[in-house]
């Protein structure tokens, strides 16, 4: 399960001491301050805490796009902070998926291209099966056609994870994913990821704010000052799923 | 894939930049196709005459390659004897012209080609023009005639010739303009040989026997054929050519600068609003050179396509400019447009690599946008102006300022070019100085109101120092718009006030006799007339102080100051360019090939009235049979009582006047066309980027709405912030055109002797920047408007 203080070599992403200053001198301030985790494969984690607890910056230096100023991430396999701003792109497109808050897909592309479009910087082309299936594990098998414009905003997430999805990356970064969806829409994305990592075994990394989100994760991370607080594995079974004592937890950290 | 999308999907963000290439190739490919028509051909008088040999090319004072030096009758006859002994040869002619022009009723005949319209009999062949009537010429008072003349074989007909008006028997008659005299009587006439022609013996390739003749010849002239004949054209086609060369070559300048700067400064504002597409694509995978290479896909397809339809428009508007410029009077006679590929693959060629320039201008930061800025919330603009952009910027302004400074010491042939540049320089580097130089100008502007409560002058003043780049993008056509206006329009009105000023001062009391009908003043006229200058130019040859042969304007006066057998008095200048001073001797090359050993008497301050280069009027005759007098400055007191055909006398201030309108018709043309075109499209680049720019605001409108800005606030802010844009816009765009004009007014103080100051209409100037206004705030209001009626549904 997921490893807190020490990681395993199995797992898709490691993080050792991370530390993360902002600003110099008098002025600076530690997003991270020394955070040691392990995400196992196949695991969904949750990441709360309130602001600036460094939740945005953790995984921003997680998938590579932002470089910690000490600690080492290990993404599949490969320390990244060795890595030039070409090789990081690569492990982007090749090993990372990515959804956001909002403005997920490129507007002038369809949903099946923006699903090919990573394989498609990479140099290769992406069998229609593939794109399809991608589409039909996110339940939009039938607007492969449709561009972003006329998508909702839960089918848009839903398309930015079929991108995701259809490069096989080791790790899928979220940030605050239902960030900008009502409460129906989050829930069809929510139940979407929690799908993907059911069935297809896909290792997530979610930022969010919301307990109903973090719900459906298997472990909680909450974070306060750049430090890991607190951690809560979610039962399945459990009253933890409707996200009340995630609340609670939440509650009593921001006190 | 990507590229493509994007332009089928969001074509309205390339619209201004389409629009700007089409423009731009329109006009170029318009010049060009004019351009390539005007171009000189074969004179049909010379058709038959297979090959031409011409003597070598003696430089200008520049160093530029200009007029050939004829050869002497001793130098040509040789050179004549090998080259008609070669086999391919049928006839050789040693190829003369010079004037000749019928009187008939006493009056003219009127002929542009007068200057160069008599000949030897042997010329006649070369077209071939055979006799219709009579025969050839025989005795030197027989003249061959043009049948269209309507002179019949027997006649007497008065020709004017260097001489004056002297009658001649008609013996003959042929179907082609021109005057054929005998050939010893032409040999008189014009002595130097500037032209041996080659007709091909039946059989023999024009390419051929042009082989074999510059075997003979060997380095010591020029063997042309087929279509490089041309360059033998007639004097007053070649002046017209390059009026209108000059003209259309401004054009095509002027819209080349322009294309290049709107398209750079549209693509990097509209690539500045992408910031998040693009850090977006970073973050999925897209490597730096892959995002460089989708918005060089991008640029490169729209130049395509707006180059396409570019020639398409350029094609259409040809005829247009060729109407103009024949309106003008500045084409050949029979200008036919002909539509060859090399214009319209320039244009094109143009088109495309300005966008591809811009693309790579704009793209060169972009591209490596942090992905991480994706996740950012708001579209972030570029934080720095850039050190590139600054140094860039002081640079060209560096060379704007010398640029100013040599304005004011070009000749008056370069004047207008310098002026030109300099206002290009200058522009640019207000351009690229903007952002520095936006936020602080509008804040002063601005200053007035920023105690107001209204939230307009808060918003604009803080957009200004915010989003300087952005506010730069939008001052730039203005700039360009405001500039051009500017120096074109200050440039007619200063030379309005310095060239009658300073012609009339140096023309009080006198009157004037010159030419009507003839291109020039014959001896006739100057015996006519035995009191003031009468100045005798010609075109000679001297060793410069490197010892290149280098031709200048050399005056015979017949001025007792002045008019001293083997005397020369020179202008400082051209003492400095030979390497001469007072008590020297000088060798002078004459047009009839014979050279001259002159004493240099005084080398004088220069002085455009007296000459560079003066020597003896009966000199200049004496080398120079075919020279004609220029216009003859008589003093009032011994005003002429009679007239001689061909001339007419003026009042001096009134003739400066006349001679300055018909150049002033030229230049106030040439401005207005300039300015169409500055404007014309300075106006379209206003309006792209306007609405471009307030189209990616959208977002801070929806915001605004939110914080409850009503629409009319909405409106007026825009509004607000537009003006004080194109205020800041204009402001440059009249300080890029100050120092040129400021620098023409000086160099035109020192040419007519005149105090001349610095004419700026201010009510042509509020035309400018209020119409810009007009504008740029009507495309603002109409996208915000635009933008906020959307908000509400």
């Amino acid at each position: 399960m997921i490893t807190v203080g020490h990681t395993h070599t199995s797992d898709a992403v490691q993080l050792h001491d991370l530390r993360k200053v902002h600003g110099r001198g008098d002025r600076s301030v530690a997003a991270l301050d020394g955070v040691t985790m392990g995400f196992p494969r196949g695991s969904f984690t949750a990441i709360m805490g309130p602001s600036g607890s460094g939740k945005s910056t953790l995984l921003q230096c997680a998938a590579g796009l932002d470089r910690p100023t000490a600690g080492r991430v290990v993404v599949d396999g490969v320390d990244i902070g060795g890595l030039s701003e070409r090789e990081r792109t690569e492990m982007r497109r090749d090993h990372i998926g990515f959804v956001f808050q909002s403005f997920n897909l490129v507007e002038s592309l369809t949903a099946a291209q923006n699903v090919e479009l990573p394989a498609r910087f990479a140099g290769r082309r992406v069998p229609r099966e593939e794109v399809d299936a991608a589409l039909a594990a996110v339940g939009l098998a039938e607007r492969a056609r449709h561009r972003p414009g006329q998508l909702s905003g839960g089918q848009q997430q839903r398309v930015a994870l079929a991108r995701a999805l259809v490069t096989r990356p080791a790790v899928l970064f979220a940030d605050e994913p239902t960030g900008a969806l009502d409460t129906a829409t989050s829930r069809e994305v929510l139940e979407t990821m929690r799908r993907l990592v059911d069935e297809e075994g896909q290792t997530t990394l979610m930022v969010t704010h919301d307990p109903t989100a973090a719900a459906v994760a298997d472990v909680v991370v909450f974070l306060k000052d750049g430090r890991i607080a607190d951690r809560i594995v979610v039962d399945s079974d459990s009253d933890v799923r409707n996200g009340a004592s995630i609340a609670t937890h939440m509650a009593r950290l921001e006190a | 894939m990507l590229a493509l999308s994007n332009l089928r999907e969001r074509w309205s963000g390339f619209l201004a930049t389409f629009v700007t290439v089409l423009t731009g190739v329109a006009l170029t490919t318009a010049t060009l196709v004019v351009y390539d028509s005007t171009r000189p051909r074969v004179e049909p008088r010379l058709a038959a005459a297979s090959v031409l040999v011409l003597p070598p090319q003696a430089l200008d004072p520049d160093g530029v390659p200009k007029d050939r030096v004829p050869w002497s009758p001793d130098e040509a006859r040789p050179l004549m004897g090998e080259l008609g002994a070669l086999p391919g040869v049928a006839s050789v002619v040693a190829d003369r012209s010079f004037y000749a022009q019928a009187f008939l009723d006493g009056q003219p005949v009127e002929d542009e080609g007068a200057l160069e319209a008599g000949h030897g009999w042997s010329s006649a062949r070369l077209a071939p023009y055979e006799l219709r009537t009579g025969r050839a010429p025989a005795a030197a008072d027989e003249v061959v005639v043009d049948r269209a003349l309507g002179v019949g074989v027997g006649a007497t007909l008065t020709v004017n010739i260097t001489a004056g008006r002297t009658p001649f028997h008609v013996v003959g008659t042929v179907d082609g303009p021109g005057y054929y005299f005998t050939d010893d009587f032409a040999a008189r006439q014009e002595p130097g040989v500037r032209s041996i022609a080659l007709v091909a013996g039946e059989g023999v390739s024009a390419d051929a026997l042009a082989a074999e003749a510059r075997d003979v010849v060997g380095d010591k002239a020029s063997v042309v054929w087929g279509d490089d004949r041309s360059e033998l054209q007639p004097e007053h086609m070649a002046h017209k050519r390059f009026l209108g060369t000059q003209l259309i070559g401004a054009m095509a300048a002027l819209g080349l600068f322009t294309t290049v700067f709107v398209v750079a400064s549209l693509l990097a504002l509209a690539t500045g609003l992408r910031r998040r597409e693009i850090a977006l694509l970073r973050m999925i995978g897209a490597t730096p050179s892959q995002v460089r290479r989708m918005i060089l896909g991008e640029a490169g397809a729209i130049g395509l396509l707006g180059s396409l339809a570019g020639c398409a428009v350029g094609l259409g508007a040809a005829p247009l400019l060729r109407g103009i410029l024949v309106g003008l009077d500045v084409t050949p006679p029979e200008l036919h447009l002909r539509v060859a590929a090399w214009p319209l693959l320039t244009a094109a060629t143009i088109g495309v690599g300005v966008s591809l320039l811009g693309a790579w201008w704009a793209g060169r930061r972009i591209a490596a946008v942090a992905p991480v800025e994706a996740l950012s919330d708001s579209e972030v603009e570029d934080p720095a102006t850039g050190r590139t952009r600054r140094t860039v910027g002081l640079v060209v302004l560096g060379l704007g300022v010398v640029l100013a400074v040599v304005t004011a010491a070009a000749g008056a042939d370069n004047r207008v070019n310098t002026a030109v540049l300099t206002t290009m320089a200058l522009i640019v580097a207000a351009a690229l100085l903007a952002p520095v130089v936006v936020a602080p100008v509008g804040r002063v502007l601005t200053l007035p109101f920023a105690r107001r409560a209204s939230a307009t002058a808060l918003l604009v003043r803080a957009e200004l120092r915010a989003g300087a780049p952005r506010a730069a993008s939008l001052a730039a056509p203005v700039i360009v718009v405001v500039g051009f206006a500017v120096l074109l329009s200050g440039m007619v009105e200063t030379m309005r006030a310095a060239y009658p000023a300073g012609a009339a001062l140096a023309l009080e009391g006198q009157v004037i006799v010159t030419p009507q009908g003839t291109p020039g003043n014959t001896d006739e006229v100057v015996d006519a007339n035995p009191v003031g200058k009468a100045a005798l130019p010609t075109r000679a040859f001297v060793r410069d102080a490197d010892g290149e042969l280098t031709v200048i304007d050399v005056l015979g006066s017949r001025d007792p100051r002045w008019n001293r057998p083997g005397q020369a008095v020179l202008g400082a200048t051209t003492a400095r360019l030979l390497g001469v001073e007072a008590g020297d001797d000088h060798e002078v090359r004459f047009a009839d090939g014979a050279t001259v050993r002159l004493r240099v008497a005084q080398v004088l301050p220069d002085d455009p009235g007296r000459g560079d280069f003066v020597v003896s009027r009966e000199l200049v005759r004496a080398h120079d049979p075919a020279a004609l007098t220029d216009d003859i400055f008589v003093p009032a007191r011994a005003e002429p009582t009679s007239v001689v055909p061909g001339t007419a006398v003026h009042d001096a201030v009134r003739y400066a006047l006349d001679d300055y309108d018909t150049d002033a018709r030229l230049t106030d043309s040439l401005a207005t066309m300039l300015i169409v075109v500055a404007v014309g499209y300075g106006g379209i680049a206003m309006a792209n980027s306007v609405t471009m720019a307030a189209r990616g605001r959208r977002r801070d409108f929806a915001v605004m709405r939110a914080a409850g800005a009503t629409t009319r606030q909405l409106l007026s802010y825009s509004a607000a912030e537009t003006c004080v844009v194109v205020a800041v816009g204009a402001l440059l765009g009249i300080l890029a055109a100050l120092p040129p004009l400021a620098g023409m007014a000086s160099g035109l103080s020192q040419a007519t002797a005149t105090e001349v100051g610095l004419q700026v209409s201010p009510s042509y100037l509020a035309a400018v920047v209020l119409g810009s206004l007009a504008l740029a705030v009507g495309a603002s209001a109409a996208v915000t408007w635009w933008a906020a009626a959307r908000g509400e549904e």
